[in-house]
């Protein structure tokens, strides 16, 4: 389990985080959604041990991310948004120094995982488009059979076929009880793969719920009048969706997009709801 | 596995960091260091100069070959150490911090060792080549007396003083001033590298308080890399 107490941290003199709590239990998907420059990247760094926080404390199974004890290191796979790649580097290389440091690695499930997102092993990077290399190390980074896998924008640069692909995989994965946290901003590629979400706001945390308790404190109507009460409204083909308090306990389809600017609109008000 | 310093993970990390350098660098390294000495025995012939079998030579052959593989090691090791991006992937390799620093450590000596074995090597084979008997007195010859042991150790100190410090430099976060400070150091390198040869060639007294003075400099700079190291954020 990964646990954030009391966190703060900033960036010389910004501050990125104030006194925030969060924890990850295994075994979902959790999102990390969040404008620019909140602190996604920083968070998932702070997990991973590459950032340390001015105070509080982040742990990863008990021990302190920023001592990146090789026992640690072996439990999580970070994969950020940019890697400088070795050009004559090949995907079978690049899983083949870093395997005799992860035990629980798989070959098998490297090269299948190569052949589901269709990607040669034995090719260069060098010769490969920005999505091929990002799916090489998608393969890579999942086949390492860490219990953690942080992605920051994992889907930046995958065609729609891809995308498909790497949502199958990603549920897959969690079905066998591994935790994984993405951070995107393109939220439309991993609805309904995402569950809980987290939505970060400067200095704090918005919003930690699982879709059915979100589902149960507000309701996403679609195709009606624009309501005066919704916390959110959005013109779509067939009318305004509205995001309103979900007073009357019926059901609804969660829209990301929608709540995610329903709560930067209304900090406190979703405060209240969710506390 | 101990989580401070496991002698297994270490050999997998000085492994893998040897087969991380890319091939092409070893073997223009190689190729380098191979090449250069002939290339010089053959200027020296065609300016009418008879071949030398001393100082100057090996001196040309040494520097050359450390200067060679001084720019290239910053571009392979330094910047999995101190660059943002490409730090990441180091920093989350399954190992300690002290054991990813030893392997870089351990690294650096191998290199001068082997380079230093190809700089003799050369030696004696282009010397036996010129002097016919040669390979009969080897044991006796001025080669070995020039590459004894203060030689040896001066050469590997005055390295290791530059590369350690340059570990060091590339934490530094001002552009400008590391910049300077990596400037700074592959010239001390090359001025000690030029310099103490041509000291020790008579060894004069208290040549051994410049090697202590040299290894402690090497400590400190590798202590305080590694406490840059420690501290780094990516």
């Amino acid at each position: 389990m990964i646990e954030i107490k009391n966190l703060d941290f900033s960036y010389k003199k910004t501050p990125v985080f104030n006194n925030i709590n969060l924890s990850f239990p295994q075994g979902a998907i959790y999102g990390l959604l969040g404008e620019n420059g909140v602190g996604k990247t920083t968070l998932l760094k702070i997990i991973c041990g590459l950032q340390r926080p001015v105070s509080g404390s982040c742990t990863v199974d008990g021990m302190t991310s920023h001592d990146r004890l090789p026992a640690m290191l072996q439990r999580i796979v970070f994969l950020p948004d940019e890697v400088t790649l070795p050009d004559n580097a090949t995907p079978q290389k690049y899983v083949d120094e870093l395997s005799p440091f992860y035990p629980t690695f798989s070959q098998g499930t490297f090269l299948h995982l190569m052949q589901e997102l269709e990607v040669e092993p034995d090719r260069k990077f060098r010769e490969m488009s920005f999505g091929q290399q990002k799916k090489s190390l998608i393969a890579a980074s999942l086949s390492l059979g860490t219990d953690y896998v942080l992605l920051d924008e994992p889907t930046n640069g995958l065609d729609i076929p891809s995308k498909a692909q790497f949502r199958s995989i990603l549920s897959k994965i969690a079905d066998e009880g591994k935790t994984i946290i993405i951070s995107t901003h393109q939220v439309k590629d991993v609805e309904n793969l995402i569950d809980p979400i987290v939505i970060l706001s400067h200095n704090a945390v918005l919003l930690d719920a699982s879709v059915q308790k979100i589902t149960e404190k507000l309701c996403f109507e679609y195709g009606g009048e624009e309501r005066p009460d919704a916390l959110y409204s959005e013109l779509m083909p067939g009318g305004y969706m509205n995001v309103v308090p979900n007073q009357s306990g019926e059901e609804s389809q969660l829209n990301i997009e929608a709540l995610f600017n329903a709560v930067l609109r209304n900090k406190e008000k979703i405060k209240e709801l969710f506390a | 596995m101990s989580q401070t310093f496991d002698i297994k993970r270490f050999g997998r990390l000085v492994r893998h960091d040897v087969r991380s350098c890319p091939r092409e660098t070893l073997y223009t390294g190689l190729w380098m260091a191979l090449a250069f000495a002939p290339l010089m025995v053959l200027s020296q012939q065609l300016l009418g100069n008879e071949y030398t079998h001393g100082t100057l030579y090996r001196l040309a052959l040494m520097v050359g070959m450390v200067t060679w593989w001084a720019l290239m090691i910053p571009t392979q090791v330094y910047p999995n150490v101190g660059k943002k991006k490409r730090g990441i992937y180091f920093a989350m390799l399954p190992a300690t911090k002290a054991e990813k620093h030893a392997s870089i450590a351990t690294l650096m000596v191998l290199t001068v060792v082997v380079l230093m074995a190809i700089g003799l090597a050369e030696d004696v084979l282009l010397t036996a080549v010129h002097l016919p008997g040669y390979t009969k007195y080897f044991w006796q010859s001025e080669t070995l007396r020039f590459l004894d042991l203060p030689m040896v150790l001066g050469t590997l100190f005055t390295f290791l003083v530059a590369l350690f410090g340059m570990i060091w430099a590339n934490t530094v976060a001002n552009n400008t001033l590391r910049g300077i400070l990596q400037v700074l150091l592959f010239l001390l390198m090359i001025g000690g590298l030029v310099f103490f040869p041509l000291y020790f060639d008579n060894r004069p007294q208290g040549y051994w308080v410049v090697i202590a003075v040299e290894a402690a400099a090497t400590l400190f700079l590798a202590w305080l890399s590694r406490r840059r190291m420690d501290r780094m954020t990516y």
